[in-house]
């Protein structure tokens, strides 16, 4: 291949050197009208010429939120995208991002391209704001036509920056900032605890007021004589510093312009414990992340004939945390903190040891003392190195035609990821005696790895055609792109793809486009034979604002309407458990051993070892399509209020899915088939508008998009009852019972068995205080047959932002609402819902438990919106029923900024075309009735928080 | 121009030769890092795997139901749990989308389909045996594993008729599937049931003729280390309990004589075939359960073999042991049936008792656990105690007494699938409605004969039933009901045993009832009975399992559910 390459660049330049023409072209193909211009796979298009619906954010307002994952700047600022927040754990706090919602019950990622390359998360989620020119999404069949079977399910398309033809700028930027846990869900007291355990364990006790502490013990924990540790406070810090800052270099000429971008972010993490340093001896660790990128963006004219691009891009990421805490390992802690009482024991246990603090309290019941966990257990580092190099010649064929270019590129992702960790334990002490078999030891080197190596190629070859010819404009390329994937892994050690794509875009008098796009997509995930795909796809636009009525229209400055039809794919795919390849290599048959077969005699020492089908395998076994019809319309209004509107359907067939419509004597073996469908429709809406008026300076915008899908067939096990399917609701429902409200005591008998008339419950025995399930299929008894949709789905249908901007005189203020709504959020995977039982903690939703003891003037049958508390496990009260599902929309402020720039007078004696001071808040407000309510953050519910931050900046910009 | 068409040519060659440059085969990046079609015919021993993945369908027994014994589904035993599986056979609400023992259809059918595929692909298997080495210099290893290799073929028929039968034990008629589908498409797959008779006769045929190529007696051969496998024995003793359930008023409704003489005579040959060499143990009772003394015994037949763990006993030890769960508590129902073998005594009602019953149930007062074990309030095991006994009684048979199950102490736990003990009572049965309590037919044993071996081996103070107390069938019918009630406690019979008498519908919708203790003094109890539970039976629809919904909505009306559902 590449004497192949030798032989035809040097044709070229043999060819070039004859001519006399030497037009300096600039490199990209656009119109003298700087327009904005809407990216593609294959080429770039100007606005007015686009029939796709393409979402874009500038890398400058991605730059206005600080935090050190790219996913978390992505919030209110595409249409389409939802941005579902995770924990805010440093290095862990990746956003999920979904595009136009979730289209398939299958795998349902987006793929990410940066700079016309396929990278994967690893690589994306920690990009730099500085060096991003913009990030977009691309959304319909026109735009995704040409990613075959990568495009289903929208693709986030990433131009990072390039350098510019003028005199060198060096801009400077930097900040610094507190950052503190948006809320934080904390149990009761001691006393509080201690309250509500008396009646749980008299509820346990037949309903016999039986307390375990007595009106002495629950005195002193009123008054502070009793053990009362607030173990968030003991361990979770109110602040963490956070710090980033960048330095860029750009500038060029004609021939060769350049962009380097050196960034650095540092987050500290929230526990209460010093970074030691490594050569200390007691080598405790915050959590926290570290990264450095580095990207240097080159253009080069070569032999006046080649237009070449080198792009590095490479990062540096550390973190390190105590162990047992993070995501690295079981990531326990937050568990504890919230299951820990505040009564079990203080936090040193000081029995013989003088008062100093050196010996960690701790049970067999409750082992993982909270400050004991970030402070003795040693810590873990991993360090990520990432390499992203791309490489681009292009070359002008006007000598053969007019418009002819060809372009190749080739890029090389490195990844690596190598751990190292440093563990301890610390022995538990009760009054002086331990508790556990742990012992005290110092920190010791335990543990050095590679952990994963990622290697991954692409290579491409355009052959690309512009032309126009009066009226008629014709954009048009051909691609091959193939990339080879080596990394970790039993079924991903080598992934390799093949892409033959192709665009033309026709347009007539700027006023009638047609575009036709396809991919011939090929695979390795399937049987050879069976591993193309044709995905085609076709779009129109009609820009009215040119016709001529419109034309001179003073309101109406630009009016688009665009609708586009076509075919995509997703080779990713669900797989069977014992074999779990996301649906690759489904078509060979493999036989392993499960079972063992015991012989011996008179004690089965050896086993006979068995081998099955590990599947039964489908030859046919293919990627799953996705049919997108979408209809849009842009207008731009009086000059300055831009709208922006889209209505898209999105039909999934051939969803890889268990089929469980084969019959019972197949035995255990499953089978996978392309039988799933699913349907997905939506809508978004976008428009901003800004002006003028005097000095003040303003601009609002706003968007909303919605998406809710059906899943029409799912081959599930067919239900008892139409009711409990999950087919025909959409995906993610909770499927649990109907509650209706609690027992009383009148429900029962005398000997504590249910009066006649009401259903019986299959879970447990009930009392009274327990919830009470309704029998939909009326056969007397509550059980698995009487579940039904209970709820919404936990990812959002509706997205919305708005938000405003404001300048005066160099001071410049702006604002960016977001929220979201039409999720359910099931209050079960809340940690400590469930109060006592496994030993757990109480928190203040249980004060509101079901509870009668007219001795002790506890009486909240009328008022309780809890079950009765209980010690023991209660598989009737603790399951998915529409009881537990709140409703988990919001509405925050997602970070406002408030800058002074000083004027060019000022500054230009420093040699500075720029300096702006300013202050910012990101997550600063949060409007729920989740967080209101019962103070639980509606997108992050367990684990480490979510964060606000307080930071301020300054930018300078040498000229 | 010419030269630059010809500087064109170049280019547009270049760009072919570039085409050409990928490789053909870059698409193919699978690793077969586990056997495929192609790979598993080169090396012979995957032959033994498959073999041996016939048997992947046996049940362990001991975690038939909840993990633990069946019993709790009959008459037997009270499961302590308050949401147990047990619940729905007890409240008689099973239906097809409510069976915790469903899923025992797919796993039997998957047995077959073993079984099917292994005989498929073991056709050529001797031609197999030959790749790859030298038969000429070694003939002993070759002659060895074509040994080995008949055994296996005849195993697996005798796997799949084991199958059929656990299948129409619990179904009734089911579909007989005559080879492994590999295919994508299910619609060619659609069996319907055959008639239970149907398949009774199909096992009957793969065992008879099938029973030549087994090894006789695996214990007495020179290959003990295969005695998991099936041998003659378990084959004419599997043969032996389907002819007896088929002769059973369940499936036999005009009570045709000649099928139990069927059921004899088969019984018959696991008695008196030569090389069999059955033998009732003789270690005791309650010894034979325990341990490894099962398969190491004369009087097992075939026993499902699991390593050494102490599931039972951690499932079953009262509450108050630490590590026990107090599981299957046998009920009152059942303590009532243990006869008298001496004077009542009013102190202790267990005491004077057929020793059966201390052999397999914890009484109130006796010794278990290293301690004695006292049920009234206030006592180590008192009864209102969350989790302990409802019925006043623990199990006791199966279980090795004293383990530590806290420290993770294990004990061997073997289930005996067929012993000689139950096949002398089948014997008795048979024999007693074909020919009459006293008449041999020829064979080794009357049915009076047979019952009293049983009966003797449990104690020697059990008294003989003579002819004054069963002098006909009827009687005798009773008799060997009730020994097969007693003997066989708790072995995964007695439910099935109710429900081919057709006696379920009576006994199993009477209430399980257990007994309050009171201590009247130091070593002396009272006991008051009590109602434990309310049973429901839905006779005759419950005398099977129900397809499940699943099922009968993916066989597009081929499939027919089982009346009643």
């Amino acid at each position: 291949m590449l004497i192949c390459s030798m032989l035809l660049t040097g044709a070229i330049q043999i060819m070039a050197q004859k001519k006399t023409e030497s037009k300096i072209d600039t490199i990209q193909l656009k119109n003298a009208v700087t327009e904005e211009s809407i990216p593609g796979r294959l080429f770039d298009l100007k606005k007015h010429r686009s029939t796709a619906a393409v979402s874009s954010v500038s890398g400058t307002t991605l730059y206005n939120t600080p935090t050190p994952s790219i996913t978390n700047t992505l919030y209110g600022s595409l249409p389409g995208l939802s941005v579902i927040q995770g924990s805010g754990e440093p290095g862990f706090d990746v956003a999920s991002l979904y595009i136009r919602g979730v289209g398939t019950y299958g795998i349902n990622t987006y793929k990410i391209f940066v700079d016309g390359f396929e990278v994967d998360n690893n690589y994306f989620n920690y990009m730099a704001p500085a060096e991003i020119e913009s990030i977009s999404i691309l959304k319909d069949a026109a735009s995704l036509a040409t990613f075959g079977m990568q495009g289903a399910n929208g693709i986030l398309w990433v131009v990072t920056k390039r350098g510019h033809i003028g005199k060198t700028t060096i801009s400077f930027q930097t900040r610094t900032g507190q950052q503190s846990p948006i809320n934080l869900y904390k149990p009761l007291n001691a006393y509080g605890y201690a309250n509500l355990y008396n009646q749980a364990i008299s509820n346990d006790n037949g309903m016999v007021w039986n307390p375990k502490y007595s009106p002495a013990q629950l005195q002193a924990y009123q008054n502070g004589t009793g053990t009362n540790v607030d173990w968030f406070n003991q361990v979770v810090k109110n602040h963490g510093a956070y710090t980033d800052g960048d330095l860029s270099f750009s500038g060029g000429d004609e021939n060769a312009k350049y962009n380097i971008v050196l960034d650095y972010a540092n987050q500290q993490g929230l526990y209460n414990v010093t970074n030691s340093p490594v050569s200390s001896n007691t080598q405790t660790s915050n959590e926290q992340f570290g990264r450095y990128n580095l990207r240097t963006n080159l253009d080069f004219k070569l032999f006046s004939i080649f237009d070449a691009k080198v792009d590095i891009g490479g990062r540096i990421e550390n973190r390190k945390a105590p162990n047992y805490t993070s995501n690295f390992s079981t990531g326990k802690l937050w568990s504890d903190l919230a299951n820990y009482p505040s009564n079990i024991y203080p936090v040193y246990d000081t029995t013989g040891t003088n008062g100093a603090n050196t010996h960690f309290s701790g049970t067999t019941v409750y082992p993982n003392n909270p400050v004991g966990s970030i402070s003795g257990l040693g810590w873990e580092s991993n360090m990520v190195r990432e390499l992203l190099g791309n490489f681009s010649l292009r070359e002008r064929l006007d000598f053969i035609t007019k418009g002819l270019y060809l372009l190749e590129g080739y890029s090389y992702n490195s990844y690596i990821q190598s751990t190292y960790n440093k563990t301890a334990t610390y022995a538990r002490y009760i009054n002086g005696a331990t508790t556990t078999t742990d012992k005290t030891t110092t920190v010791v080197a335990s543990s050095q790895s590679a952990n994963a190596q990622e290697d991954w190629r692409q290579g491409f070859f355009t052959l690309g055609y512009n032309r126009d010819y009066g009226k008629h404009s014709i954009a048009s390329a051909v691609n091959f792109q193939n990339s080879s994937f080596r990394g970790e892994g039993l079924y991903t050690f080598s992934v390799n793809r093949e892409n033959v794509s192709g665009k033309v875009n026709y347009a007539y008098n700027n006023r009638y486009i047609a575009e036709f796009g396809f991919s011939y997509y090929g695979t390795d995930a399937y049987a050879p034979g069976h591993n193309w795909g044709f995905y085609p796809a076709i779009s129109g636009a009609w820009i009215l604002s040119s016709e001529s009525f419109l034309q001179r229209n003073k309101v109406v400055n630009f009016w688009k309407f665009r609708a586009s039809l076509g075919k995509s794919g997703n080779a990713d795919a669900l797989s069977p458990s014992n074999y779990a390849s996301a649906g690759r290599f489904l078509y060979q048959q493999y036989y392993g051993g499960t079972t063992s077969l015991y012989l011996g005699t008179t004690t089965p020492s050896s086993s006979a070892g068995t081998l099955n089908p590990l599947f039964i395998a489908n030859p046919n076994v293919f990627a799953e399509s996705s049919l997108k019809y979408n209809i849009g319309t842009d207008i731009t209004l009086f000059k300055n209020l831009t709208v922006s509107a889209d209505v898209f359907m999105d039909k999934r067939s051939g969803i890889l899915t268990q089929d469980n419509a084969i019959p019972g004597y197949f035995g255990n073996n499953v089978i996978f088939k392309n039988v799933g469908k699913m349907t997905n429709k939506g809508f978004e809406l976008s428009s901003s508008y800004s002006g003028k008026s005097g000095k003040v300076g303003y601009g609002i915008n706003g968007m909303v998009s919605y998406a809710k899908n059906i899943i029409n067939y799912e081959d599930e096990v067919p239900p008892a009852y139409g009711y409990n399917a999950q087919t025909g609701r959409s995906y993610g429902t909770p499927i649990g019972l109907k509650s209706n409200g609690f027992y009383q005591t009148t429900d029962f008998n005398a000997n504590g068995t249910l009066i006649a008339g009401l259903p019986t419950p299959l879970f447990g025995a009930v009392q009274p205080g327990d919830i009470k399930y309704q029998d939909l299929d009326k056969n007397g008894v509550v059980d698995q047959n009487d579940v039904t949709a209970v709820g919404k789905p936990s990812i959002p249908s509706l997205n919305y932002a708005f938000g405003g901007n404001l300048n005066f005189e160099g001071f410049d203020l702006s604002v960016l609402f977001q929220g979201a709504g039409g999720n359910s959020v099931n209050l079960l995977s809340v940690p400590g819902m469930q109060g006592f039982v496994n030993n757990g903690n109480a928190f203040p939703i249980q004060q509101g438990a079901w509870a009668y003891y007219p001795s002790q003037g506890i009486d909240t049958r009328a008022t309780a919106t809890y079950p009765r508390l209980t010690t023991l496990a209660n598989n009737n009260n603790y399951r998915t029923s529409d009881f537990w599902m709140r409703k988990g929309d919001y509405l925050r402020i997602r970070n406002a900024e408030l800058g002074y720039s000083f004027s060019s007078q000022m500054i230009s004696r420093m040699r500075m075309s720029k300096l702006r001071l300013y202050v910012n808040a990101v997550n600063p407000v949060t409007w729920s009735s989740l967080l209101k309510k019962y103070n639980i953050d509606p997108q992050t519910i367990s684990g480490y928080p979510a964060l606000k931050s307080y930071n301020v900046g300054i930018v300078a910009v040498f000229k | 121009m010419n030269k630059n068409s010809k500087n064109t040519l170049v280019l547009i060659t270049g760009l072919l030769m570039l085409f050409a440059g990928c490789r053909k085969d870059f698409l193919n990046t699978r690793i077969d890092t586990n056997y495929t079609n192609a790979t598993i015919v080169t090396d012979r021993s995957t032959l033994f795997s498959f073999a041996a993945s016939c048997y992947g369908s046996l049940q362990y027994g001991y975690a038939a139901i909840d993990n633990n014994l069946f019993a709790g589904v009959s008459d037997e035993a009270q499961i302590t749990s308050a949401s147990s599986n047990t619940l729905v056979f007890n409240q008689g609400v099973i239906n097809p989308n409510n069976n915790p023992d469903g899923g025992l259809y797919k796993t039997y059918y998957d047995g077959i389909r073993a079984v099917n595929f292994f005989l498929q692909y073991s056709i050529n298997g001797n031609q197999f045996l030959a790749l790859n080495r030298d038969t000429i210099s070694d003939p002993v290893g070759f002659a060895n594993d074509k040994m080995n290799l008949a055994w296996y073929i005849a195993e697996a028929h005798i796997c799949r008729a084991y199958y059929y039968a656990e299948l129409i034990k619990h179904y009734g008629g089911v579909p007989i599937v005559p080879e492994t589908y590999q295919g994508t498409s299910p619609d060619s797959l659609l069996i319907p049931k055959s008639p239970y008779d149907s398949v009774v006769a199909y096992i009957v045929r793969e065992i008879e003729n099938n029973k030549a190529g087994l090894q006789v007696n695996w214990a007495t051969s020179a290959y003990t280390g295969n005695a998991g496998r099936f041998s003659l024995g378990s084959a004419l003793a599997l043969e032996a309990r389907v002819l007896l359930y088929a002769a059973s008023p369940l499936h036999n409704p005009t009570n045709d004589v000649t099928r139990w003489q069927k059921a004899a005579a088969a019984a018959n040959n696991v008695i008196a075939t030569a090389g069999l060499n059955y033998a009732l143990y003789t270690g005791g009772y309650q010894n034979y359960f325990i341990g490894a003394n099962s398969i190491g015994s004369a009087e097992t037949i075939f026993a499902i073999r699991r390593p050494v763990n102490n599931t039972i006993e951690t499932q079953n030890y009262p509450i108050a042991t630490p590590g026990g769960n107090s599981g299957v508590c046998p009920t009152d129902n059942l303590v009532q049936a243990y006869e008298y073998i001496g004077a009542v005594n009013p102190t202790n009602p267990y005491a004077n008792r057929d020793p059966r019953l201390a052999a397999s149930i914890v009484t109130n007062g006796s010794t278990w656990n290293s301690r004695t074990i006292d049920e009234s309030p206030g006592g180590t095991d008192d009864m209102a105690n969350r989790n302990a006994s409802r019925t006043g009684y623990y199990l006791k048979k199966f279980l090795t007494d004293n383990l530590n199950l806290v420290n993770g102490g294990t004990a061997s736990n073997q289930w005996v699938a067929y012993r000689y003990g139950e096949v002398l009572l089948e014997y008795a049965e048979a024999m007693n409605e074909a020919y009459g309590p006293d008449n041999a037919n020829g064979y080794k044993y009357t049915a009076r004969q047979a019952l009293q071996l049983v009966r003797a081996r449990a104690s020697a103070s059990l008294p003989a039933i003579t002819v004054s107390v069963a002098p006909d069938i009827a009687s005798f019918r009773t008799v060997i009901k009730h020994e097969r009630r007693i003997e066989l406690a708790f072995e995964d019979y007695r439910y099935w045993d109710l429900l081919r008498w057709q006696d379920a519908a009576t006994v199993l919708n009477q209430p399980v009832t257990g007994v309050a203790v009171t201590k009247v003094s130091a070593g002396v109890w009272s006991y008051s009975p009590i109602t434990v539970a309310t049973r429901t039976f839905n006779a005759p629809a419950n005398y099977y399992y129900p397809f499940t919904h699943a099922d009968i909505v993916n066989s597009n009306g081929t499939l027919i559910q089982n009346a009643g559902y």
